[in-house]
Formats: C-alpha cells, structure tokens, sequence
C-alpha cells in the first residue's frame, strides 16, 4: 500500500511539474514591437493601416524614380563619381542587368508589398464594422488608389524580358504593360467612388497618365480635362529623417553614387533661369584628371525632402502632348507656358512633340517620368538587347509557379 | 531461534565496546613516485569524516584521529591519481612515506558527462573534452576564451570574424550542428548559462564584439565540452552543437611557511607585450600597398593580474583581480578590462556543502571601421589606386566607436545529503549585463552620407537566469551491479532589452551630446522575453567496475509560439566497457575503454517564428504606418538532431594515449525559410517550415605522448586532428539560400559552400581578339569555407628543471576564402596584373571591366591572335572581377599559433631562505600568431566580412587581420 501511495505521489509530483513548467515558460513579457494580424481588425487600428500603405508607397516611389532614372538617359553611373562603388548601379546604367541586382530587387520587394498592403487595406475594411464613414472612404480611397498605383508602376518600370513590359500580382501569370495598364485604371476608377474633390482631380491625372502610357490618348485626354488644375497643390510622397527619400542617400546629398547627365547642366547654362526648376550642384570626381566634376541632383536636398509624383504641370504637359497628337482639344502651346511661366520662365514661341520631350525632361526631372518618355517617344538610348525596363527579379522567377 | 539471535547480537557489542579506541597520531611525507620530488599542498583525509589537511610546503602532513581498527586514508593531489591506504589504529603510523603516482592524461579527473552527470574520464560513456586552462595560462596570455580554447581540444574549431581587440568569434563543434541556429554551443560557467553573443549596436563595417570578451581567461580553472547530441542531450534544445562548462578556480587549503596552520598563496603576474601588423601587403598586389600598410601602429598590451587563494576545511577561497588594456593595430581599436572575482567553498557539516561563484567586469571597448565600409582605413586605402577617396585619414581618426560594459555573472551551488548516497543539488546562476554603445562622427569633419556629425547612442541590457535542480541516489540492485537515479530540472529565462537614438546635424563639434544634434535620425527599441524548462531523468548502471551504461530523457519546453514548439522529448543512452580488464588485452594497456553513445537535442524555432503575420509600426513622413514585420508558421516545432558516437581512450606503456571518436548525425525536420514570390507582397522574411534535412559525419582524434619525464626533463607532445563533413539532403523544394551571393545551403551540398558561376576561360572572336570570359551554365562549388581537416600539435617541453617550452602548431585543409578585398580592387584599377593584363589586351580604360585599369602606352600591346595574347586572355577571364568565383581561393594553412619560453627562479630562491616571502620568480615571453603558411593571397585565412554570427561565411572583403602578438611577462608567487 505504502509503495502506491509512493509511486503515485510521485506521478502526480511529475504531472504537476509537467504542468507548472508548461505554464512557466508561457508566462513571459508581451511583444512591444510587433503585433499579431487579427488585432488590427478593428475600426481603431485602421488609420494605422492606412498610414502603412502610404508608407510602402513612399519606400518605392523614391527608388522607383531614381532607378529608372538611372537605367533612362536621366542619371549616369561612373565610377570615378566620388562615391559610387555600387555594381548594381552600372549594371542598371548600362542596362546589362541580372536578375539578381540587389537594388532592383529590394524594389520589386517593396513594390510587392505595396501592392498587397493595399489591396489588403480593401479587403480589411470590408471585413470589419466602420462606423465612420469619413474613415471608411479614406481607408477604401486609399486601398483603391495605391492599389492602381502599384499597378501602373509594374506596367510602366518592369519588364519580363529586355523589350516586354508588364508584371506579375500574386503569384499569378506574367501580365504584359498593356494589360497591366488596363488593371490599373480599373483600380483608379474605383478609387474615384470615395474621392473627395482633389483626390478625384488627382485621380484623374493619374489615370491620363496610365492612358497616355497606354497609347489610348483619346481617354487620356478625356481624364488629364479633369485632372489637376494650377492651384492644386502637388501630390507628393513624404519622406522623414528616419525614412529618408532614397535620392539623398543614393543619387544627393548623402552620398553620390549616380550623377545626373550633363545635358541638365547644359540646359541651366542655355537659360539660368531653368534653375528654377532643375536642381542640380557639382559634386566631385575621385581622379580629376579624367572628369573634373560631375553634376548631381539637388531637388532633394535633405533626408526629408518630398517628391512630387504628380502636378497640374504635369497634367498641363499631358493635356498638350495629347493635342499635338490629335487627341486633346487645348492650346498646346498654351498649356506648355503655362508650365514654364510657374517657374519663371520665358514662353516658347512654338511647340512639337520634341519640345514636348524636352519640357517633359526638365519639367518632370528625378520623378521617373523620363524611363517611360524614352520609350514612348522612340528615343531609347541604349543599345539593342539593353533592359529598357527593371527586371522581374530572380526571386520571383524562382518561386513563382506561373513563370518559367 | 529469535532469542540466540539477539544474544548473539548483544555479544558482538558488548566485544565492540570493549575494543580499544586509539586516538593516533598520522604522519607522514608524500612525494612523486617517479621524480621523489614532494608533494606541496596534497588533500590528505579520512573516508567518510571530516577529518583531513593538507601537505605542507615540503610535503609533510600530520592528523590525529580517533582510529578503531581499519580505516580508509585518501590521498589527492591534482595532476596525480588517487590513492587509497587501508591502515590500521595499531600500525605504526607515525613516518608514512606516500608515493603518488603522476595521472599523466588526466583520465582519473572527474569529467561532466551530462547536465548533473560527472564522473572520471576513463569509465565516462561520452567524448568529453577538457583543457587544463591554468596550465596554458600559466604558460602565456590570453585575450579571451577563444584563444585558450582553439587548437586545444579535438572536434573543435575557433574562428575569430577579424583582428579586432574584442571582436568576436564563433565555435564549429565538430560538423555544425544540424541546418538550423548559429552553429554556438551553449555555454555555462560555473553552472550559469552565459550570454554568447554577438552584439553589433551602431555597426562600424561588419563587426560585432563579442559578448565572452569581459571574461578574464586567467580566472579559468578548466573547460569541459560534450560536443553534440549523443553528450548534451540533457541539456536539451539548443543542445544541438554541444555544451562548453567552464569552471573558474577554487580555493584550496595551502600550507603555512611556518608549518603551523594554513597560509594563503598570492599570485601576481605583471604582463607587457604589443600587437602588430602580421601580413604585409605587396607592390603587385595593389598599387595603394605603400598606404596600406602605413595604416597601421603597434598595439600595446599591459596587464596586471593578482589572486589569492587559501582557507580551511570548512572555507576555501578564490580571490583575483585583473587589468588588462590592449591596443589594436589600428587607430580606434582597444579593450580595456577591469575585473574582479570571489569563489568560495563552504563546507558547514557533513551533509551541506556550498558553493558560491562571482565576477564582475567594467570593460571598454572601441571598434574600428572596416569591412563594407566606406569610412574605414582599409575601405580607403586598398579599393583604389588613390587612397582616402571616400574618406580622408583625418576623418577617420576623429571616428568614435565606445562600449562601456558591466557585467556581474554568479551562482551559489548548494548541496545536501540527508542520507548516504542521495545527494541533491539547486543551483541558481545569473549573467547579468549593461552594454552602452557611443558612436560619434564629429560635426567638423567631412564624411559621405552625412552632414554636420552623428551620434549615436546604444543601450542593451541582458539579464539571464539559470535555475538547476535534481536530485541522485546511488544504490547497489545486487552485488557488483551499481546503480544510481537522477531526476531534475534545469530552468533558464533571459530578458534582453534594447535601444537606440541617433542624431544628426549637429552646428558644432564642441559638444556632441545627442540633444545638441538638430534632427533625430534613428530610434528604435527591442524587447526580448524567452523562458526555457526542462526536466530530465537519468539511470545509470555499472557492472564491476567494467560496463556501463546510462538511459536518459528530457522533456523540454520553450516559450517559442507555435502549436508543436513549446514541447518535445530528447532521449539519450550510452554505454561503456573497459576493455583493459579483461585477460586478453595486453598488459600494456593502462587503460583501454570502448564506447558507444546516442541522443538527441534540437534547436529551437526563433520566438515568433510561429506566429503567421506580424505588423510592426514604419516611420515614415505619414507618421508609423503598418507594415509587414514577419510571417511566421504555425505548425513550426524544433529541428532535431540525432547522433551517435563511437569510440575508445587508450592508454598504453604508461606514457602514450590515444583517443578516437566517429560520429554520425541526423538532422530532420530542419527549419527552412521558404521565400514567396515578391508579387504576393509577403516578403518581411521567409516563411518557416520542417521541410529541411542534413547528414554529417566524422570523426575527431589525439594522440599523446610522454616519453621523457624526470625531474629535469619533462617532454609532453599531442597532436589532434580532425575530420568532419556535410551535407544539407533536403530543403523540401525551397530555393537555394544565398549570402553574400556566394555561400548556399543547398540539397547534396555542404552548408555554406561557396557556389556561384565559374569562368572557364577566355572566348575570342575570329580575328583571335578577347571578346570575354566564357562562363558555366550553371552555378558551380567551389568548396567550403569550412575546413574538412582540422589539427593541432603542441609540445611542452620543461628542461634544466625550470625551463619551460611551449609550442602549438594548427592547421586547416579543405579550406576556402572568398577575396573580396582582392576582387573590388581589381575593379577599380588598383590590382597591377590585372591592369598590365588590360593594357596588354589593350582593352584599358575602354570597357566597363578594364575602364578603371589606367591606360599605360609603356606596355607592349600584344598580337590578337598571338599565344601571348591568348595566355594574357585566359588569365585576364581568371581575373574578371565581374564573377566572385575568380576570387574565391584555397586556403589551407599551418600556423605556428602560439609560442613561450619561461624560466622559474624557485630552486635560486629556494637557497636564499632570508627570502622567504616570494615563492617563486617566473620570467616568461610569449607570441602568437607567428608565422602562416598559406597559398592564399590575402592577408589572414581567419576573417569574415559579417562578423561572427551571419550567413557570410569565410568572406574577406576589407576584414582587419589578425594581428601578430609577443608578451613579456612575470609572475610572483608569495
């Protein structure tokens, strides 16, 4: 009996240590710096959200522009700038680009994110009870429009192959600029069903700008009439100290690993007062003898500056472009002085196509318009076989199941 | 019947009682049997009491017991085995003459086999490895553990990441581990679970600085390691790459110069010697060599280091006391290390005994920038032809990289036995640490990225907790057949916090508080909370003194989320057989034991690991928004890691051993990150499985060897080597994980090869012009930065009686660097063959791979077509800085690691008695890292650009080397 009573004090003895050292271990701190999914189900947590897709959009606009900057005539890679040492830099500059180049990878990743910050911004709302309306539209706004941005970023930057524009969402197939296009503009248009008036001026320029890309200059003429006006302000995308915009740290300021091409200083030196709107500033060579100095941008001078990624300039470029290709009804000479006369300009006398593509090159400088120009206006300047956009990225070709 | 029974009981106490008691007087003088030297300071007592002392200073001992009929004397003595008299009360007793004889292998010392398990090394049922720390740190000095440790013992291997004065390193145990963790053992001292990080803060390159760099190595009595599962299994998760015991010295009874009573013995050792520059760099390596080398200085290194040790039978302690300041070879680079410590032993009664365990060290350190970096003196003095391009030597000397750490580490040990043969031990341990990190780049000097200064502040707290109980009783199941029974529970918790602050634009270099900076860049905090349980039974058995046998279990759990983590059972068993006593092995064989031994240990998933989708809060300018932090798996559990051991220790014609142990391990259910397609948006990191595999396998060897000893001459030589590989057998379906681009853990490939693409050789067009390398299709190996072969020969050698030589020699092969620092230069024009190859091609300054290569109308252009041309392509295409594989190089080495000679003055003291008061003189000199042989052609084979804990492995890219070092010393003993 007394053996019994021994073993089963002992068993229950173990079953209570079992117990306590199980309930011992869970017992530990809250996270302080993370939290779990389902927590942010909640109408007081959507504002959190939200600010998180405009963050995401912020961390790829900056690279977005300057990257593409650097694989257009815009930027130039040299080694001999004090401060390069990149090669993912000079592969992009030469559009010799591997799958594998780490800065455009880190790009396509954040675009990525983006995209499905988005779209999961959408989907969460939906899913949840919002009382305020207010809320409930900025949160849907939000989702709908950087959804279309995302979209129209794979359409307009990245590529499958060398030639062939286009991108992927969600492991999904290869989708061709084309139809990307088309994806992003649906998301725009939906996002107009809780814009308030800027954001649906804004909007519309954005959708133009897809349709222009696009080719369908008819419907982008039709939305670039009800896109930004003079007066508006610029949309931008902000940037703080401890997320600083990628051009201070890559291409400015903090460090000079891209200079701009000497063209923009040869535009300042033809009219000093396109300094008004083309920033740049010398920036050294590490061996003298071969360059003596080089040009860097200086639109973004600080760690915090903020990017304009689209403007009634920009809507006034647009408007006139698409009259002198048949398809807009203003004054394209009108418009384009409208533009130069923000800035302190002189007027032009007389506007075509390539005028446009110059105004475009100063008026739109580091904001990645010039990638997308270059292509449309039949002006490419690398050689044949060149990237003329970022590649999807190995890491996608890797596992994704619809990619070869 | 029961009535004779009791009478015959009565009978016999009645004749006990009447027996005499004697109340004698022991004397005696105990010596060496070999050298007949005496024995100073040997632990003489009574079995089974209290009652005991030590020889005095010439090996006399004296002690009155109270002596009925037979008793047990023991003798011990360190270094010696023991011995056991049977006396009797009526011998004579009074002039004993106790003849010791020397343990040369050390195989009757008691050895930790398990987590409460110790028994002596030539019944244990594991490998365990030990080295007598004292002996080496008599022998010369020590900046840290991994110093002392490298090359000492089989199965392992120490790698320092650079040549940074309290850098940090990291442990191989035999073939890694399983394909999870950071390949570190765990590691305890005194029975504390200590903190073996790598801890970074504001990083200057690549380098952190290692946790295990406030511990003074002098106050380091040995170190135990059980290197895998088969001996840790007890230990549990994290387990997996073996378990390293360090235990700091103890008091001891020492003998009064008086003879009357215990003294205190007083060691003081006053240490000068200097780091410097131990690899060159050449003319034909970079046209900068001239600038390169001139960066750097000869490092200082003062030490003083004083202890005392004494006590009674009751109380024994340990005192020291240590400073050490050590200068690097380059500007910025130092370790300044106050530290202080307190063991003490108390023995209150038959039944307690208590052990208490203390240390405390302020230590400063400071790094200096290297590595991927654009501010350091290597990153400006060997990437280009023109040097401090990216920064100017002014600049960098102004760089500030303090730590300030405090760290109290102690235990108390506690043991009761209530009754004969149950001994119950609790234990608690903690390891406490501050580490206050101060960078600074001051706002008057030019640096890229930044304008108007920096400064930034670091704080991290660690504090962790070791809680041990268990409880052992032994019992005889019949006769011969003895057994004992352990159940216990080992608890860790560890809490680690920190912060950061960084501020920028600062108006003035006159003051650098971080209020004074105008915007606030970086901020951030981290909170770790992890708690570890585990319980553990263990049976042993032994079967006359010649098989053995253990069966063990532990039942583990971890705070780690998920639904199969926080539980899970390892299970060990071994057993041992002394082959030497049976009848036909010859009688040569001192010692000859077979083993056997399996268990299993795991590693733990990363705390959140199971947790699908974690936001964290991103800065931006829109205020924190929500971003992804990490994806995690619910179904995640450990990976386990199964092995089995086998082999035997030898030892045979008195002065020579050998040991050999073969290993297999198994790892399964391996954790492996699956990557998502970056177009689903769920990239914040890979996504956990138990998809992974990993076999490993083999085998770890020593040889010893005594042939001379005398007392004049005493020559010990040993020599270890090493053999270990593996494989990664399945990553179930997941891609290829790369670092740096270059090291994979890939299916049928060793973790960590180097893979990338292989140039062929030179392609040509049809006028006979170079028109580029011609590649592999596919990514190819180009082996393993770990080395397959590992050894070490070390020689001692006393001679004239107190003279003592020592050396230790190491090796690698299968070893391979990737040169980094050697390919980056190459591109920007500042390797000279490459250059002279350009200009030869003519394709200097005109394609993106020469356009760096100055263009030199001096050089002979050669004939496309010609064989000269050719020869210059092909080599060229070999030096194309465009593929890693170029660079990546063999790297076998030898070294001659460390070397002394030291003199004792005792026996000249010894004959100036007015003298008395100092015991012994000792002039010792001292160098390490001397001389390496290598093909490879950078500048150390013992550097890594990620420091010591990251997936880079074996990368030199702007790595500081380590540095050669030569010490004088001399040591008092009073």
């Amino acid at each position: 009996m007394k053996r019994i009573s021994l073993i089963l004090v002992l068993f229950f003895s173990a079953i209570m240590l079992f117990h306590a050292c199980e309930n011992y271990v869970t017992d530990i701190d809250p996270l302080i710096d993370a939290v779990e999914d389902a927590r942010l189900n909640n109408e007081s947590q959507l504002n959190f959200v939200i600010k998180g897709v405009k963050t995401q959009y912020s961390e790829v606009i900056d690279a977005l522009s300057c990257l593409s900057g650097d694989l257009s005539d815009e930027l130039l890679y040299d080694s001999n700038l004090k401060g390069a040492s990149f090669p993912s830099f000079q592969e992009i500059d030469l559009g010799e680009i591997q799958l594998d180049n780490t800065s455009v990878q880190g790009l396509y990743n954040n675009l990525g994110e983006m995209r499905f910050f988005a779209d999961d911004l959408v989907r969460r709302t939906n899913s949840i009870t919002v009382t305020d309306d207010a809320l409930k539209n900025s949160a849907l706004f939000t989702g709908k429009f950087f959804g279309g941005m995302a979209r129209f970023f794979y359409a307009a930057y990245f590529g499958l192959n060398p030639d062939q524009g286009g991108g992927i969402i969600d492991d999904g197939p290869f989708i061709p600029s084309a139809d990307m296009y088309d994806l992003a503009i649906d998301k725009f248009k939906e996002a107009l069903t809780y814009a308030n008036d800027y954001d649906t001026r804004l909007t519309n320029t954005l959708i133009a700008r897809t349709y222009l890309y696009k080719g369908d200059y008819n419907s982008a003429a039709t939305y670039a009439d009800a896109g930004l006006v003079n007066g508006d302000a610029p949309f931008q995308s902000l940037h703080s100290v401890d997320a600083d915009n990628y051009w201070w740290g890559f291409a400015g300021a903090g460090r000079v690993q891209l200079g701009v091409d000497f063209r923009f200083h040869d535009y300042i030196v033809a009219d000093p007062n396109e300094a008004n709107r083309i920033k740049i500033v010398e920036t050294p060579a590490l061996n003298p003898a071969t360059i003596p100095v080089y040009y860097r941008q200086d639109m973004y001078p600080e760690q915090s500056s903020p990017i304009n990624t689209a403007t009634w300039q920009e809507n006034n470029l647009m408007k006139a472009e698409l009259t002198l290709r048949g398809a807009g009804s203003g004054n394209a000479l009108d418009l384009v002085n409208e533009v130069r006369t923000s800035h302190g300009l002189a007027n032009l006398a007389a506007v075509d196509l390539d005028v446009i593509y110059t105004e475009r090159d100063k008026e739109l400088f580091t904001t990645g318009a010039r990638l997308p120009d270059e292509r449309r206006f039949n002006k490419w300047h690398l050689p044949a076989g060149a990237w003329m956009f970022l590649p999807i990225t190995q890491d996608e070709r890797n596992n994704n199941p619809n990619i070869d | 019947m029961r009535k004779k029974f009791v009478l015959t009981i009565g009978l016999f106490l009645v004749f006990l009682l009447t027996l005499p008691v004697f109340s004698v007087d022991i004397k005696g003088l105990v010596t060496d049997q070999k050298t007949g030297e005496p024995l100073s300071g040997a632990n003489v007592f009574i079995q089974d009491t209290n009652i005991g002392t030590t020889t005095d200073r010439d090996g006399y001992f004296s002690l009155y017991y109270d002596a009925e009929g037979n008793f047990n004397l023991i003798f011990n003595y360190v270094g010696y085995k023991a011995l056991t008299l049977t006396l009797n009360s009526q011998d004579k007793l009074s002039a004993l003459a106790i003849k010791m004889k020397e343990d040369i292998f050390r195989s009757e010392e008691i050895v930790t086999t398990g987590i409460a398990s110790r028994t002596s090394k030539d019944i244990a049922e594991v490998s365990v490895s030990r080295v007598a720390a004292e002996s080496y740190t008599d022998a010369t000095s020590y900046q840290d553990l991994s110093q002392l440790v490298a090359g000492k013992v089989s199965g392992i291997q120490i790698k320092p990441s650079s040549g940074n004065v309290g850098g940090g390193f990291s442990f191989y145990v035999r073939s890694g581990g399983g394909l999870n963790g950071n390949e570190q053992p765990l590691i305890f001292i005194d029975g504390v679970r200590i903190d073996n990080s790598e801890v970074v803060g504001y990083g200057t390159g690549g380098q952190g600085m290692s946790a295990l760099a406030d511990l003074n190595p002098d106050d380091i009595e040995n170190i135990e390691i059980l290197k895998g599962p088969a001996g840790a299994a007890t230990y549990g998760a994290n387990g997996s790459n073996g378990v390293v015991l360090i235990t700091t010295k103890r008091g001891r009874i020492v003998p009064s110069k008086d003879g009357k009573g215990n003294g205190i013995a007083i060691n003081y050792r006053y240490l000068s010697g200097w780091n410097e520059q131990s690899y060159e760099y050449g003319k034909n390596e970079f046209l900068s060599y001239k600038d390169a080398n001139n960066i750097f200085r000869t490092g200082p290194i003062t030490q003083n280091t004083i202890s005392a040790t004494g006590g009674t039978s009751y109380l024994k302690y340990f005192a020291s006391f240590d400073k050490r300041n050590e200068d690097g070879i380059l500007v910025g680079n130092y370790l300044n290390r106050n530290s202080v410590r307190m063991n003490i032993n108390a023995f209150p009664n038959e039944k307690i005994s208590l052990r208490l365990s203390g240390s405390y060290s302020i230590t400063e350190m400071s790094r200096p920038w290297n590595d991927n970096n654009i501010y350091g003196y290597l990153g400006n003095t060997l990437l280009w032809p023109n040097s401090y391009g990216y920064t100017d030597s002014a600049s960098i000397v102004a760089l500030q990289d303090r730590n300030d750490i405090n760290r109290f580490i102690g235990s108390a040990n506690i043991t009761y036995t209530p009754i004969k043969n149950l001994d119950a031990n609790f234990a608690i341990g903690v390891d406490n640490s501050n580490w206050r990190q101060d960078q600074l780049f001051p706002a008057d000097k030019p640096y890229l990225l930044l304008s108007n200064g920096r400064r930034s502040i670091y704080n991290r707290q660690n504090r962790q907790f070791t809680y041990d109980f268990n409880v052992r009783y032994k019992y005889n199941v019949m006769p011969d057949l003895m057994a004992s029974s352990m159940f216990g529970t080992q608890i860790f918790e560890r809490k680690n916090t920190t912060s950061n602050l960084t501020a920028e634009g600062f108006d003035t270099e006159l003051i650098t508080d971080i209020n004074a900076g105008a915007e606030f860049k970086d901020k951030d905090e981290s909170k770790f909370h992890g708690k570890d349980a585990g319980i553990f039974f263990e049976q042993t058995f032994s079967y006359i003194n010649q098989y053995y046998l253990t069966l063990g279990v532990r039942k583990d759990y971890a705070s780690t989320i998920g639904d199969k983590a926080p539980s899970i059972i390892y299970p060990k068993a071994s057993f041992a057989l002394r082959l030497d006593k049976y009848d036909f092995i010859p009688s040569f064989f001192n010692l000859f034991k077979t083993r056997v031994a399996y268990g299993e240990s795991g590693v733990l998933p990363g705390s959140r690991d199971g947790i699908p989708f974690l936001w964290r809060a991103q800065p931006s300018g829109y205020g924190a928004g929500a971003v992804l932090s990490a994806i995690g798996n619910g179904k995640i559990e450990p990976e386990r890691i199964k092995e089995i051991e086998l082999g035997f220790e030898t030892e045979f014609f008195t002065n020579y051993s050998a040991e050999f142990t073969y290993y297999r391990q198994y790892a399964v259910n391996s954790i492996v990150g699956q990557n998502e397609s970056p177009s689903t948006g769920l990239t914040a990191s890979s996504i956990p499985f138990n998809i992974g595999g990993m076999e490993s396998s083999g085998w770890e060897s020593r040889l010893q060897a005594v042939p001379i000893r005398s007392r004049d001459y005493e020559l010990n030589m040993s020599f270890i080597w090493n053999y270990q590989e593996n494989k990664v057998t399945d990553m179930g379906g997941a891609q290829p994980i790369y670092s740096w681009d270059v090291n994979v853990i890939k299916e049928d490939l060793p973790k960590h090869e180097f893979y990338t693409w292989k140039v062929e050789g030179a392609e040509f067009d049809a006028n006979g012009n170079y028109t580029g390398p011609k590649i592999s299709d596919d990514r190819v190996s180009f082996g393993n930065p770990i080395p397959n072969h590992t050894g070490s020969f070390s020689l001692n050698f006393r001679f004239l009686k107190n003279f003592k030589f020592y050396a230790l020699l190491d090796w690698a092969l299968g070893h391979k660097v990737f040169n980094y620092t050697k390919q980056f230069p190459t591109r920007l024009g500042n390797n000279p063959e490459f250059n002279k190859l350009a200009n030869q091609l003519d394709v200097a300054g005109n394609t993106s791979v020469g356009w760096f290569a100055e263009v030199d109308t001096n050089i002979t252009r050669l004939a496309p077509g010609s064989a000269e041309y050719k020869a210059a392509a092909e080599k060229y295409a070999k030096m194309d800085w465009r593929y890693d594989g170029n660079y990546i190089q063999d790297a076998d080495y030898l070294k001659i690691r460390e070397i002394s000679l030291s003199y004792s003055f005792k026996d000249i003291l010894a004959k100036y008695p007015s003298y008395q008061l100092v015991d012994d003189v000792i002039l010792g000199i001292s160098a390490r890292n001397l001389v390496t042989f290598t093909k490879y052609d950078g500048a150390d084979v013992e550097v890594n650009v990620g420091g010591s804990r990251s997936g880079a492995r074996g990368i030199d890219f702007l790595t500081l080397q380590n540095p050669t070092v030569y010490n004088f010393w001399l040591r008092l003993a009073l």
